[in-house]
């Protein structure tokens, strides 16, 4: 949409208004007091119409009661000099028959004469206004003496004049033509006071505006503006020289900052690059000792490996030397029996009750030697079940709940000997991919755990399973409320050996096999919940995507 | 012939509505006391004498009309004789004397009081004393004021009436 952008100078501007200013007032005053000049005129011609129409009666009365036609004309003559005056008539009242008849009248120059007014005339003074003309009608009063016992005057006769409002229109454009003269004069007047204003208000306005402009396009703040002789823009000329000096003392001081801080950007120049050589060279004695630091912790890993390696071969030696070693000494002792009664018997000294007694001595040791090579051979098949295998199951669409319910089910009937109470609870529509060997076995472990660490010996435990589904997977929360899992083995419960029954049967592989049924078999994850709950809290979650398909 | 029927329609109402010289000069003479301020009767009846008899002429006149006129002027018809005026009769405001009486006015205005309004018929009335004079002119009547019988009067002429008469001797 264009814009109009109206711009006027303070000459144009000022000039316009005052002649508009002007215009308006003489015309308004012109309006106003011909209006009123023109009204009163018209009032006066009316009020004088008037008396004269009192006058002309009150002096028709004698001339109307006597019959004297001839003075009452000469009367009415002397009214020629009146020029509002175009006709009168005078008219009489016969006493006797009320009839109204003409009596007298008089014409004014150049004016022509009229019919007679007779159906106009009232008993009342009456005025009559018709565009240029005026009526006036004007009873005669009979003059009555002081010996009349009327009380009301009489009318005798009536007098009418016809006047002319053409002199009132004579005055209306006399006056127009003066006033329009005397406005002619007041505006040429009033031009050329503006104009004078005008050099008087420009000139100044000019001259700063012409410094205003100088100064911005040549930089130039020492210039001052001069006096003028009007006080506010002398006022405007001070405020800016006011403005261009502080503006002055601003550059300077400026320039001098500008100085001041070009120096300081080279020192601080200087010390960056000071101090850039410094990081560099920490940046590399850095770089340098976390090359150090990754080899130390290289060196800590295979250490930890070398470790763990020398503590599992350690846990394997001890579990399996017992059994081996006490399976040594047994064979070991059967053979001393049996060299003892080789000789016994070469020697001939062999009784019957020393073959007994070697009987049941070497039936006891088989015995002995024949359980701890089991035990050994069951340590074994249990360090071989360590590395498990995730090529011999695939997985299957399994309604997870009833599954677990089956397994508790035979579990409770082969060991709880339903000292305990198992609870699986789960939306049993559930139905999830996965093997089912391993959910067994780590179910088996977990069980076993609880019943024998957890529970004491008179202790009827209670065993919560809750299976609860999510998008992506599926978590199982094994819950007991025995003595929980103590503080010294939390961080390492899933390690292998690692148990609080050495020596009393316990291998300490149970949860280190847990471990990587879930995380190898199922492709899962298995953390030890430490809630402030009495008892274990196992949760396991159970991939349910594509992750499972794929094992 | 358009200017005779003109004529004739404008003398027919003056015809239908035409008085004697006695009823105009009646009417006059009654009109007279509007025009005349007497000092001494403020207030109270006018009295028009007449000379001798009311027989005829405007005293008959104004007496036939009394009853009427009365409403608009408190007037009283007196007939005096000169013996009356002898006998220093002074009743009477006007006086009208007839023509043929005014051998006898000249005797009656000089004993006559300056308060009596003397009204005759013709200009010679006025050289024998009278007041006004009523004289027939045309078809009407003019007014004729003796200009020095009024100063010595006590009444007043009003400036109006005597703006319309005529003054003898001029």
């Amino acid at each position: 949409m264009p814009t109009h952008n109206y711009n006027i100078t303070i000459r144009k501007a000022l000039s316009r208004a005052v002649i508009l200013i002007t215009s308006l007032s003489i015309i308004l005053s012109v309006a106003v007091s011909t209006y009123l000049d023109m009204d009163a005129q018209k009032s006066n011609t009316i009020q004088k119409l008037n008396t004269l129409a009192e006058i002309i009666a009150f002096n028709a009365a004698t001339p109307l009661l006597f019959d004297d036609e001839k003075t009452q004309n000469r009367q009415l003559k002397s009214y020629k000099n009146v020029d509002e005056i175009q006709n009168i008539h005078i008219y009489r009242l016969d006493e006797f028959s009320g009839e109204v008849r003409f009596f007298a009248s008089y014409r004014g120059f150049n004016n022509l004469s009229i019919a007679t007014q007779i159906n106009k005339l009232s008993n009342e003074p009456k005025v009559i206004i018709r565009e240029e003309m005026i009526e006036i009608i004007y009873p005669i009063i009979e003059n009555i003496g002081a010996n009349s016992p009327q009380s009301s005057p009489k009318i005798n006769g009536y007098v009418y004049i016809r006047g002319s409002l053409e002199s009132l229109e004579a005055h209306f454009k006399q006056r127009l033509t003066i006033d329009f003269l005397v406005a002619i004069g007041i505006l040429v007047i009033v031009l050329l006071v503006t104009l004078n204003l005008q050099r008087r208000f420009t000139r100044p306005i000019e001259a700063l505006s012409s410094l205003v402009r100088d100064v911005s396009k040549n930089k130039n703040y020492a210039l001052k503006a001069p006096r003028a002789s009007i006080t506010e823009l002398d006022q405007l000329g001070y405020n800016l020289n006011t403005l261009f000096s502080r503006t002055l003392n601003q550059i300077e001081r400026q320039q001098k900052n500008e100085l001041e801080i070009r120096k300081l950007n080279q020192d601080l120049e200087a010390k960056v690059n000071h101090r850039t050589v410094a990081l560099k060279e920490a940046n590399q004695e850095l770089l340098n000792t976390l090359e150090r630091m990754h080899q130390y912790q290289n060196k800590i890993v295979e250490n930890e490996k070398m470790a763990s390696l020398g503590q599992m071969v350690a846990g394997v030696a001890h579990e399996v030397n017992t059994p081996i070693g006490l399976g040594v000494t047994g064979s070991t002792l059967l053979r001393d029996k049996l060299e003892e009664l080789k000789l016994q018997f070469e020697n001939k000294t062999l009784t019957s009750k020393q073959m007994e007694h070697f009987i049941d001595e070497g039936i006891e040791n088989l015995e002995l030697i024949y359980r701890n090579l089991n035990r050994a051979a069951e340590l074994v098949s249990s360090f071989k079940q360590v590395a498990v295998s995730t090529d011999s199951e695939s997985p299957k669409e399994t309604q997870l709940v009833p599954l677990l319910n089956n397994i508790v089910d035979t579990m409770a009937n082969e060991f709880l000997q339903g000292a305990h109470k198992i609870n699986v609870e789960g939306d049993d529509s559930l139905t999830i991919a996965t093997k089912i060997t391993p959910i067994q076995q780590i179910l088996e472990h977990l069980l076993k755990n609880s019943v024998i660490h957890g529970f004491k010996d008179d202790q009827s435990g209670l065993i919560t399973i809750k299976v609860t589904d999510s998008k992506d997977s599926v978590t199982i929360d094994y819950i007991d409320n025995g003595v929980g899992v103590p503080n010294s083995i939390k961080n390492r419960i899933f390690d292998p050996f690692v148990t609080t029954r050495r020596g009393e049967g316990g291998s300490g592989l149970g949860m280190h096999l847990v471990y990587n049924l879930v995380t190898q078999a199922l492709q899962g994850s298995i953390v030890l919940v430490d809630d402030a709950n009495k008892g274990a809290h196992f949760r396991i979650e159970l991939p349910r995507t594509e992750a499972m398909n794929n094992v | 012939m358009y200017k005779l029927l003109l004529l004739c329609l404008l003398l027919i109402p003056h015809t239908l509505y035409a008085r004697s010289i006695t009823e105009i000069r009646a009417a006059y003479l009654f009109k007279l006391a509007s025009y005349t301020e007497f000092e001494a009767v403020k207030g109270s009846a006018i009295n028009f004498c007449f000379l001798d008899d009311i027989d005829s002429g405007p005293g008959k006149l104004l007496s036939d009309k009394q009853s009427v006129l009365s409403q608009r002027l408190n007037y009283q018809i007196v007939t005096v004789s000169i013996d009356d005026f002898n006998n220093n009769y002074d009743s009477c405001q006007f006086l009208y004397i007839k023509k043929q009486q005014h051998l006898q006015a000249k005797e009656i205005t000089e004993k006559s009081k300056q308060h009596v309004f003397f009204v005759g018929e013709n200009k010679d009335f006025l050289l024998m004393g009278g007041t006004l004079a009523l004289i027939p002119y045309r078809s009407k009547v003019q007014i004729h004021v003796g200009r020095s019988q009024i100063k010595n009067k006590s009444f007043k002429l009003s400036s109006q009436l005597l703006g319309i008469a005529h003054f003898y001797p001029n």
